[in-house]
């Protein structure tokens, strides 16, 4: 996880603590407080979680379901504090605990409301009637607030996917270059994707593959027919389902590969832009028969001749 | 197949309970000098024999409908926007609102628990039974807490690369065949 996300993380799981500690607090201490004076006489409710003392009503005991959340959002800051295998478990434990948490203090917080209502309408004439809404049920609610969000902090939120916009970014620099570079016409934008049919016929294709490795070619150029810029042309133009002739190489020609065998890129574009051109051969492994070592490099005998007749290597 | 469960569990968790917070979940009998009986539901209070309440000071109950009926719909909504952009928000929705709805329900039986109490005495004075609301409300929790797990994407297996068994051999390029082609 990269550093923002496991400073979230921490932060999240330092906010389920506070959470846990804030709903035991609200578990503990008086969730609401009355007191009746009547002439000649007072009495006094404080309602916990746990029930009630005073006169008035016996209230239920909410503390087991409080307690639970607080519980589960204590194990779940726990868990996910580490970068640990158990971290998905203490993520789905701060969903849980945040969410029980949620449903058991608003049923709470409705229930004390109620009870408040209750004896507002109870009260005799003459009597004054003095009711608080007390710190636990405060607590109870900032607990949630707070545990809902480290609840959030700690999943694992799906980071931005930066992978389209860069590949969106490279087509448009290709775009440019096509559009900037290109001689003859501005092609349209399908036409990139075209698939190409560059001819390549016998004999090039011969010489082709006996000019690999010595350094001292004769000039690609003169190898390749003046017309294939023209040909190549007109073959990009077919229909994409059209046979093949029986002398063309089909050629797939994306976008962003440095092209580096004919004359004239056939889009224009630049092949330096994607980086440093390949060498056509390392010399090693040794592609063609003939003496390759690099101590033979100086020696003019050794190199790799067009003579059918009599091959280099087999004399 | 999991994921339509799952759907369906969760749209039939949240049917169940709005039927389950207008249906009561307890009654009261009150063995007084004349005979009370009393309905308490999610949104009020109906009593069924006795003297009709002239004022409406008995008839507001706890709303615990208004917290079942929100997570109702965001289980809807959950199941709303299960495929999209949201995906993710629907199913944290899905896995949370049904622990949610625990929280309540199990609040509400803790209420009840406490007033049943009373049927405990020798001689009770009010006798307090379940309604049918409160296990439509319990079997909703179930039916929802299903539904969300089964939403869930399932986790799928590690795969580990195999670890790579015996001697390691680095192959050094080899000078000797080049010199024999010399």
């Amino acid at each position: 996880m990269n550093p923002a996300g496991m400073n979230r993380r921490l932060i999240g799981a330092v906010a389920l603590a506070l959470s846990a500690v804030a709903t035991i607090g609200g578990v503990l201490l008086p969730l609401y407080r009355e007191t009746r004076t009547f002439p000649g006489q007072n009495s006094s409710l404080v309602v916990t979680a746990f029930g009630s003392t005073g006169a008035g009503a016996s209230t239920p005991g909410f503390a087991v379901p409080l307690v639970l959340a607080a519980l589960l959002l204590l194990v779940a800051a726990g868990l996910v504090f580490r970068d640990s295998p158990s971290t998905p478990l203490g993520r789905m434990a701060a969903i849980a605990g945040a969410a029980v948490l949620l449903g058991a203090a608003w049923s709470v917080y409705l229930f004390i409301t109620n009870l408040s209502a209750l004896a507002l309408a109870a009260v005799p004439p003459g009597g004054t009637l003095v009711q608080t809404l007390d710190v636990g049920l405060v607590l109870l609610g900032g607990g949630w607030v707070v545990g809902t969000v480290g609840a959030v902090l700690v999943q694992d939120l799906p980071e931005p996917d930066t992978t389209q916009d860069e590949l969106r970014e490279r087509a448009e620099r290709v775009r440019e270059t096509v559009r900037t570079s290109e001689r003859f016409r501005a092609p349209r934008r399908e036409e990139s994707v075209v698939p190409e049919r560059i001819p390549v016929p016998q004999e090039a294709r011969a010489a082709d593959l006996t000019r690999k490795t010595p350094p001292a070619d004769p000039p690609r150029e003169e190898a390749v027919p003046s017309s294939g810029g023209k040909r190549r042309r007109r073959h990009a133009l077919r229909e994409r389902d059209e046979e093949p002739e029986n002398d063309e190489a089909i050629i797939y020609q994306l976008p962003d590969v440095a092209v580096d065998d004919v004359a004239t890129p056939p889009l224009g574009f630049p092949p330096a832009e994607f980086g440093p051109q390949e060498p056509e051969s390392y010399g090693f492994p040794p592609e063609e028969f003939g003496p390759q070592g690099p101590e033979d490099e100086p020696q003019p005998t050794t190199r790799v001749t067009l003579d059918p007749i009599d091959p280099p290597g087999r004399s | 197949m999991r994921r339509n469960i799952g759907v369906f569990a969760l749209v039939a968790g949240a049917v169940l309970v709005l039927v389950g917070s207008l249906l009561p979940v307890y009654r009261q009998s009150y063995r007084l000098a004349e005979r009370l009986e009393f309905e308490v539901t999610a949104w009020n209070v109906r009593t069924i024999t006795g003297p009709q309440p002239d004022t409406d000071e008995f008839r507001s109950s706890v709303q615990y409908g208004v917290p079942l009926v929100v997570a109702a719909g965001l289980l809807v909504l959950a199941v709303l926007f299960l495929r999209g952009r949201f995906a993710v928000v629907a199913r944290f929705l899905a896995a949370g609102v049904p622990l949610m709805l625990i929280g309540v329900v199990w609040t509400v039986f803790q209420v009840f628990l406490r007033l049943a109490e009373g049927n405990r005495r020798v001689d009770p004075i009010t006798v307090t039974t379940p309604g049918l609301g409160l296990w439509i409300l319990a079997v909703a929790c179930a039916v929802a807490l299903a539904g969300g797990i089964l939403v869930q994407p399932a986790p799928e297996p590690v795969v580990r690369a195999p670890e790579p068994e015996g001697p390691v051999v680095y192959r050094l390029p080899d000078a000797e065949e080049q010199e024999h082609v010399t």
